[in-house]
């Protein structure tokens, strides 16, 4: 078969050879929603935004209602909350970045290549620190404001205790099981962070990413 | 009202250009749902890009570009997309139609074959047909005009030879 020869042809097709058995009107299609990948990943992010602003106006407002004594609870919620934001506003730069549908073809694949291996590279990031921070930072808060944290000391005459003594994480971390199974969980928590978000990016976006590169390897092949 | 012309004048140009769109969606896609919903998503993208459109480059350059950016890069529906497939792989009632006319026969051959072909190599064969110059299809791809003709050529050679592979192999 000769390319040329079917110029011809495929120049002339018909309306009728082209069109899909059931056409839609082009103006209903402007109604509705892009159905892209880079668009649904918009959509997620921004329902992700509001999920998470509704449940920390909650909590905080719980915590600090009715749970007076966990109010550093509720400022550490807080600071999460603010660094939520930080990687709201991240993420949504780098989908905003991550297309140029009017460029050419190849400007567009490396722009989405580039920008995609950034937005993946600080998912990661943020979701492997997130669960390790997490933990001690309310590992911490909850040993601050441990019940029975003088308990230790009944039997210490009241001249040999020292201010320090008396904070209750100091009387808890003192403790060195308690610390080593605190501290342990912890690691295990960070590595196991570190594997699931890296198995988890990677069948979310690996795919995309390699064909992403297969195709601009195809078009900056030379000859 | 401004917004309604707009969006008059625009559902205008892209009637006028649809057959090109329905080629890119027929070389990108095999079933008639994903036809129609490819040519919806570059319809949308075409209407979200329309307003930044100041005419630095051909309607018809601008219009190529977002279908295939569109139909290439974005990988959503892979799965339904054409994938390339070895001769002996596809379904006898495929392979056996018998057709109408001459056209209809050769069009189906060249869609056959260019099912064998990359997604890029597909868009080079479109716009070769569509009779572009070297230098629209730099434009419209970023591919420089060498490296497209280098590649023009091993595109008509092996479709050459997966026509000679279909005729031996299936008929």
């Amino acid at each position: 078969m000769e390319l040329d020869s079917l110029k011809d042809i495929w120049k002339n097709l018909d309306e009728e050879d082209l069109q899909p058995a059931k056409e839609v009107p082009i103006l209903s299609m402007l109604q509705k929603r892009s159905q892209s990948t880079i668009a649904r990943l918009k959509r997620n992010l921004n329902r992700e935004l509001i999920a998470v602003v509704v449940i920390y106006s909650i909590t905080i407002w719980y915590i600090v209602t009715y749970q007076q004594m966990y109010s550093e609870l509720s400022v550490l919620l807080a600071l999460v909350g603010g660094a939520f934001l930080f990687y709201y506003y991240r993420k949504s730069k780098l989908l905003n970045q991550m297309q140029c549908v009017a460029c050419e073809v190849r400007s567009n694949l490396k722009q989405q290549l580039v920008t995609l291996e950034k937005y993946v590279l600080f998912y990661f990031v943020a979701g492997t620190i997130r669960t390790p921070l997490a933990y001690f930072a309310a590992g911490v808060i909850i040993l601050f404001n441990a019940q029975d944290f003088n308990a230790h000391l009944e039997n210490v005459p009241v001249e040999a205790q020292t201010s320090v003594s008396q904070v209750p994480i100091v009387a808890h971390i003192s403790n060195h099981r308690f610390f080593v199974l605190f501290v342990s969980i912890g690691a295990v928590l960070t590595v196991g962070s570190y594997f699931i978000n890296r198995w988890l990016i990677n069948k979310m976006y690996g795919q995309h990413i390699q064909k992403l590169k297969e195709l601009l390897y195809q078009m900056e092949e030379e000859g | 009202m401004q917004a309604k012309l707009n969006q008059n004048e625009f559902v205008a140009l892209v009637h006028e250009h649809r057959a090109m769109l329905y080629k890119v969606c027929n070389l990108y896609c095999t079933t008639e749902y994903d036809k129609q919903d490819l040519f919806q998503e570059i319809v949308i993208q075409l209407w979200g890009a329309y307003p930044r459109f100041r005419g630095d480059s051909k309607f018809s350059t601008w219009l190529y570009r977002i279908a295939l950016n569109t139909a290439i890069s974005d990988l959503r529906k892979q799965k339904k997309y054409i994938k390339s497939v070895e001769p002996e792989l596809l379904p006898t009632e495929i392979q056996d139609i018998q057709y109408s006319n001459e056209k209809e026969e050769r069009l189906q051959q060249l869609y056959k074959a260019i099912n064998h072909l990359t997604e890029i190599e597909r868009a080079i064969v479109m716009l070769y047909l569509e009779d572009k110059s070297y230098e629209e299809m730099e434009d419209i791809l970023g591919i420089n005009q060498n490296n497209l003709r280098v590649k023009m050529n091993r595109i008509k050679e092996k479709l050459r030879k997966l026509t000679k592979s279909v005729e031996h192999g299936v008929r």
